[in-house]
């Protein structure tokens, strides 16, 4: 009978040891099953790459998609005579993740700039995309999440994605399309082909419509101070390596659709100074206020924070006047 | 829950190792450790109603100590009746409210009252330990041991319905006879049950929900997607129900414990009234014994008996559910075992069996099942119209019969295999509640599993044998008979790893369908 409960526990330690196998033949290789979260995979690689290939000083605008389709780095470029670039990904990666992919690109003397959106304040997110995009990456960066969240992120790459990543390891195919193909970008990371552009404008109109008026969406309204939350802990990390290094970091807010029924919520301006007293403690200067950084209904696209060409270049020049006025680094 | 990896590889383990370090220490240590344990689990389970749960069990307590001293009828009615009262009022208000004729003016308050987890096994118990109290049976016992067998872990959230009886005497001294063949037994069990629910319950569970939906909500459906429907959803909530039976009958057995098994090979029932001693067992033996006897059973004449059997089949259909669903199809399992008796008083001339016995019993396992099936359907649709729209179109007969198997692009090529009948193989995902290849594999492997493989404790009886419930039946194909131990214990323990990594990447919670009853 014992000889029984060995041998019953000898196909789990086999799965056990094969699924480690697994893990480490897929980690770090791109997960082509998934058109959504290729994309982002795509969108961070090449961000990354194009990022660490500009020589001297540049400003770069960390934040998430709001960040992508809200400014032009080119654009921003020729307003100020500053070399720039585009570093906008996606808010589902968490601010934590989001300053570690800076880091890799920051060198002294440069400048970050953080637009997070409202929901990086909040909370680490171990979703499917956070879990499969760093997977993919080949990011350590999840290994210094608490267990729990490790274990979740352990699980959130399915049997699929291992198998298809060791098999890409072990033979590797070299005319297949990889997920950096995906999307399209300008040399400093802007976008250079909307994926809008397939949608018809009554899905953007019925899309904007169902989100406008969701501020939980945008803001969480539960969240309370957002200084409580674990990335206030990583923003101060950053602000520490970048003062280590000599790079200048500034803050501010992201561009966003204002609905007049949020400013009714009692609780909305207190958060405001919460998110402007968090960067004040980090000595983090911030740039201009709220009502800089929202925009009209009709310069987004399909939500109410990607905003279209017309809208990334108003709300470009804006941001350019601001920071100027802010620093003495314009020319 | 059984099939969490937190229950199986913390929980579990740690509960089982203090019980053995405790019955070193002491007799009562082992019962100590699984009251605790139990206590711990139930308020896991639920916080918000931990504290009725314990006071309901104290409640009861002090009821069963009042009766084993005095052991009249009116004090064990005085508790039962307290006890259908909890039930009553946490699981039917709400149903009676939205049920009863209101005169004119405003409509009932529409109620929802959650019931505690566990609720509808913890009160069959109390009623089970008064009754056997009462009757003298169960005449002596102590505290700790009436109050594990309430809320004792493995059996806490939906059974084995296990008579006070059986297992009182095991829970004072269990734990301290946990042997290698109850240990090996146990993990077997575990292993299987793991399986049965996370692989098969788990892939089964997603090409029913689609079909009965559309039932429900009045959209088109195909005869192909009914059928497939109704048969994903008979054997979904086969393998999670008889998968968590097994779990718990395992988890219990490692700490020493046997509980009584609940299933032994329902889908070969060659009859309702065999289906009916092979499905959920001890529900079926606690009505038996605590309301069909009383009632008079079949002692008081084909009428009488009838009625009995309609009215314990109702109530059965009504313990699951709070709802006209349930309440039919107690009644239509019910009528089946009334006409199952009426033709067993059929004159001895009357014997289609007799010389072509293996053919016939093929044939009454098809009716069976088929009736099973068809049951199902009403048990599963969230309304009586949702359950009708279903059967209309399982009844439709179509002499076209399109089947989504073929390739894309795969143009509508009949084949015709019997005269008048044409077969179409259209491109995959032209019926979108129809699975495919991949339901048609699902259901195809559920028919080899049900019918050609042993049952669990059939498997495992070799290691340490369960109470058996019975022979495994007349179906016609004798079962896949177990190998040697060796092979035995290895494909125990690789179902038990494809139950964990089911587990491990599941992407939503799936609780135990049995578990909301």
């Amino acid at each position: 009978m014992r000889r029984f409960c060995l041998l019953f526990l000898a196909p789990l330690a086999l799965a056990v040891a094969l699924y480690c196998a697994l893990l480490v033949l897929a980690f770090g290789q791109e997960v082509r099953g998934n058109q959504a979260i290729c994309w982002i995979v795509g969108l961070v690689q090449q961000k990354s790459r194009g990022a660490s290939l500009l020589e001297g000083r540049k400003v770069l605008f960390i934040g998430g998609s709001a960040t992508h389709y809200g400014l032009r780095a080119g654009l921003f470029t020729g307003r100020t005579g500053l070399q720039a670039y585009n570093f906008g990904t996606n808010a589902g990666l968490g601010l934590p993740y989001l300053l570690e992919e800076a880091k890799g690109v920051l060198k002294p003397g440069d400048v970050a700039v953080l637009l997070p959106e409202f929901i990086l304040y909040h909370g680490e997110t171990v979703d499917e995309v956070f879990s499969k995009v760093t997977f993919s990456r080949g990011s350590t960066f999840p290994l210094s999440l608490p267990w729990p969240k490790l274990v979740t992120w352990l699980r959130n790459i399915g049997p699929a994605h291992l198998l298809r990543g060791a098999l890409r390891r072990l033979a590797p195919r070299p005319g297949e399309v990889a997920c950096s193909d995906s999307a399209v970008l300008t040399a400093q990371g802007d976008v250079a082909r909307y994926f809008t552009e397939s949608l018809q404008p009554r899905e953007f109109q019925q899309s904007l419509d169902q989100a406008q008026h969701d501020l939980s969406l945008w803001i969480d309204p539960s969240g309370g101070d957002p200084a409580a939350h674990p990335p206030a802990r990583a923003l101060k990390a950053f602000k520490a390596w970048c003062d280590a290094r000599g790079i200048v970091v500034l803050a501010s807010y992201p561009n966003v659709y204002f609905d007049p029924e949020w400013a009714a919520r009692p609780s909305f301006h207190k958060y405001l100074e919460g998110i402007e007293a968090l960067y004040r403690a980090d000595n983090i200067p911030f740039l201009g206020d709220f009502a800089s950084a929202c925009y009209p209904r009709e310069l987004f696209l399909e939500t109410h924070y990607h905003l279209g060409p017309q809208g990334a270049a108003r709300r470009t020049e804006d941001f350019a006047r601001l920071f100027c006025a802010a620093t003495t680094l314009c020319r | 829950m059984f099939h969490e990896l937190s229950f199986l590889f913390l929980f579990l383990p740690g509960v089982w190792l203090a019980a053995r370090l405790a019955g070193l220490a002491h007799r009562l240590g082992p019962a100590l450790v699984l009251a605790g344990a139990s206590l711990l689990f139930c308020w896991l389970l639920d916080r918000s109603t931990f504290a009725f749960c314990c006071l309901y069990a104290l409640g009861n307590l002090a009821g069963a100590r009042l009766l084993a001293r005095r052991p009249s009828s009116w004090l064990a009615g005085a508790v039962v009746a307290a006890n259908i009262l909890v039930l009553g009022f946490y699981k039917y208000t709400g149903f009676l409210l939205s049920s009863l004729p209101h005169p004119a003016g405003p409509p009932w308050p529409h109620l929802e009252i959650l019931a505690p987890l566990g609720l509808s096994f913890i009160v069959f118990r109390a009623i089970s330990a008064a009754l056997e109290i009462k009757s003298g049976r169960m005449a002596r016992f102590g505290c700790l041991e009436y109050l594990l067998y309430l809320m004792y872990f493995p059996t806490f959230l939906a059974g084995p319905i296990a008579t006070f009886q059986e297992v009182s005497p095991q829970l004072e001294s269990g734990a301290n006879r946990s042997d290698w063949p109850g240990i090996a037994a146990g993990l077997g069990f575990l292993g299987v049950g793991l399986f049965k629910k996370m692989v098969l319950a788990g892939n089964l569970a997603p090409l029913s929900v689609g079909a009965f939906q559309a039932a429900s909500t009045g959209g088109a459906l195909h005869f192909v997607e009914a059928w497939g429907a109704a048969l994903a959803y008979t054997f979904e909530l086969y393998f999670d129900f008889s998968g968590y039976s097994d779990m718990a009958i395992g988890v219990s057995r490692l700490f020493g414990i046997r509980l009584p098994a609940n299933f032994n090979a329902p889908y070969r029932a060659a009859s309702i009234r065999e289906f009916w001693r092979r499905w959920h067992i001890t529900l079926s033996r606690f009505l038996r014994d605590n309301l069909y006897i009383p009632l008079g059973g079949n002692r008081k004449g084909t009428a009488r008996t009838f009625l009995n059997v309609m009215a314990v089949m109702g109530l059965c259909g009504l313990w699951h559910g709070a709802g006209w669903t349930f309440l039919v199809w107690g009644l239509l399992h019910g009528a089946c075992l009334a006409a199952d008796n009426l033709w067993r008083l059929r004159p001895a001339w009357l014997n289609p069996g007799g010389r072509f016995p293996r053919t016939w019993t093929l044939l009454c396992w098809t009716a069976s099942f088929l009736t099973v099936v068809l049951a199902w359907v009403v048990f599963r649709a969230a309304t009586l119209e949702g359950a009708m729209a279903m059967w209309k179109v399982m009844f439709t007969p179509t002499s076209n019969l399109f089947l989504p198997l073929g390739a894309p692009g795969t143009g509508p090529a009949p084949f015709e295999y019997l005269p008048g009948w044409r077969v179409f193989l259209l491109p995959e995902g032209i019926l979108p509640h129809f699975g495919g290849w991949s339901q048609l594999g699902w259901l195809g492997a559920s028919f080899c599993i049900v019918l050609a493989l042993p049952t669990t404790q059939a498997w495992l009886a070799a290691l340490d044998p369960v109470p058996a419930p019975g022979p495994e039946g007349e179906f016609p194909l004798r079962p896949w008979h177990p190998g040697p131990g060796t092979v035995r214990a290895l494909v125990s323990g690789g179902l038990f790893a494809a139950g964990v990594a089911a587990v491990w990447f599941a992407t939503t919670p799936s609780p135990f369908l049995y578990a909301r009853f």
